[in-house]
């Protein structure tokens, strides 16, 4: 191996090892001599690899496989590797991943999480109505400016205990059979306050029981519909409607929300649905637009906004957009989901069940030898 | 003789083919779907005895909208459908139960468990003088 190949491969955080087809080390990374303990000329130090190796030249399993190698006695770091064949002939990559890095960052981010949710939950949301106490006392400029900046900061603070809470309860991808019946309806019912403050009349059409499922995270895409919902009931007409239509193409449900409304921009609207939840606001005065000058909107929410909805949609392999609708004050947002599961890797047989297979294959053959026996017995 | 239908609706290929290897110890004519749409139209021309339904499927019909429509129509009431879950959760096998499945196995599954399901099914149709 070349000095440059050395150093890339030493600067990697994973291990890893090349063999031959014997399992002999032909090479090491540095960080594969402190997980592996191979040496270079050596027959690599687990029985395990050896097999695989083995076991990938008998035709037996197809590669990568994946095999978790034990902790070593008083070392607390686990890992798995990955056994693959190399385009140079007769060679096998070995690579591991250490499973306490992966741990580590899941462990902080579950403190973040926890920190926000136990120890500055309470405080946002009492400083959050002590500047509701404020709105409308008749301030100094200077304390007027306060109070706008302490809004702007508690809103941010809500939208990130938000997030915190749906990152740390729920895990963002999950294959949930959901039903848009139940969806709409628990998102409706979660924005009813904000649906009643404005008036909103909500007609929905198509919610039957023949539309097919999707699967999913329940949590993260009641949210999205939440946040849809919320958004353009912020941004109706006061006592307009809000008309919510389902369909199906065979492949996907299409999802159809309608709001009278007046909104700055569907030029802008557009945008926004592809900036950063917490930069939306930014993006709007930057470019001279503000909500709150439009005659009949509702005051800004602490809702995590279009992005983060369309976020949750992308992960799910779905799409959300913004078609013209009748006329200047309609938006229509259509948010397509694809239906059924998603299609699942069929390439190799989860290994439990083809463990499962084997043993009761040896069962079933003894059963048929016994009934042959049996019948063999009667002729006699 | 008989013969004993069996259609299996899964998707993922390397289940269908341990299915099918499992159910090779018996007499039965298979017939296989990968996906809840050309299971339930398969079903519809075989007119199978049993059905090996899988839960999770792309497509716009799971395992349980085939099941719940299958049953609802009166030629396939009766149709044992035996629903396979790749998830042990309690919902999938209440909705399951809900829409009409005669039970319900979950991966990763047992061919013993499986064959004798199948045997024990195939006793009570035959013993309903139901195996045409």
């Amino acid at each position: 191996m070349n000095a440059q190949m050395k150093i890339f491969f030493d600067s990697l955080s994973d291990g890893v090892a090349i063999v031959n087809k014997e399992g002999i080390v032909q090479y090491v990374n540095t960080p594969g001599v402190v997980v592996f303990s191979a040496k270079i000329g050596v027959a690599f130090p687990d029985p395990r690899i050896l097999k695989g190796v083995r076991d990938l030249i008998a035709g037996f399993g197809k590669a990568p496989l994946n095999i978790p190698l034990p902790m070593q006695a008083g070392n607390p770091v686990g890992c798995m590797a990955k056994l693959m064949p190399l385009p140079i002939a007769d060679q096998y990559a070995v690579v591991t991943q250490l499973l306490t890095e992966k741990q580590f960052y899941e462990m902080t981010l579950k403190n973040f999480y926890e920190f926000i949710r136990i120890d500055l939950s309470k405080p946002i949301h009492q400083f959050a109505q002590q500047l509701g106490l404020l709105a409308d006392e008749k301030l100094p400029s200077e304390v007027q400016r306060l109070v706008e900046s302490g809004n702007t900061i508690s809103e941010r603070l809500q939208r990130i205990e938000m997030l915190a809470e749906l990152f740390g309860t729920s895990p963002l991808v999950d294959q949930e059979r959901l039903l848009f019946e139940s969806m709409i309806t628990e998102a409706l019912n979660a924005e009813r306050r904000q649906l009643e403050s404005r008036g909103l009349e909500v007609y929905l059409e198509g919610l039957d029981a023949e539309l097919p499922p999707v699967y999913g995270s329940r949590t993260w895409l009641t949210r999205a519909l939440r946040e849809l919902i919320n958004n353009a009931a912020r941004h109706a007409t006061q006592k307009s409607r809000l008309e919510i239509s389902l369909r199906c193409t065979g492949t996907h449900v299409i999802l159809s929300l309608r709001n009278h409304g007046q909104f700055a921009s569907k030029h802008l609207l557009k945008k926004k649905l592809f900036v950063p939840f917490n930069l939306v606001e930014d993006y709007i005065k930057d470019r001279k637009f503000s909500t709150s000058k439009v005659p009949g909107m509702a005051a800004k929410g602490p809702g995590l906004g279009l992005p983060i909805c369309h976020q949750i949609l992308h992960l799910h392999g779905g799409r959300m957009s913004i078609i013209e609708g009748d006329g200047d004050e309609i938006i229509e947002f259509n948010l397509e989901l694809a239906t059924g599961a998603p299609v699942q890797d069929t390439q190799t047989l989860d290994a439990e069940q083809a463990q499962r297979y084997a043993h009761d294959m040896v069962a079933l053959m003894q059963r048929m030898q016994a009934a042959k026996a049996a019948q063999a017995a009667d002729k006699k | 003789m008989k013969t004993k239908r069996i259609l299996i609706v899964e998707d993922q290929a390397d289940i269908r083919k341990l299915i099918r290897m499992t159910l090779d110890f018996g007499d039965y004519e298979l017939h296989e779907a990968d996906n809840g749409d050309s299971g339930y139209n398969l079903a519809l021309t075989v007119a199978p005895h049993i059905i090996l339904l899988d839960v999770m499927m792309p497509g716009s019909m799971d395992g349980l909208q085939v099941c719940e429509k299958l049953k609802k129509n009166p030629d396939y009431a009766r149709t044992k459908i035996i629903m396979l879950t790749a998830r042990g959760q309690q919902s999938d096998i209440d909705t399951g139960l809900k829409v009409g499945a005669n039970s319900y196995m979950i991966k990763p599954f047992s061919p013993l468990e499986l064959m004798d399901t199948i045997d024990k099914y195939f006793a009570e149709i035959e013993a309903t003088g139901a195996l045409v």
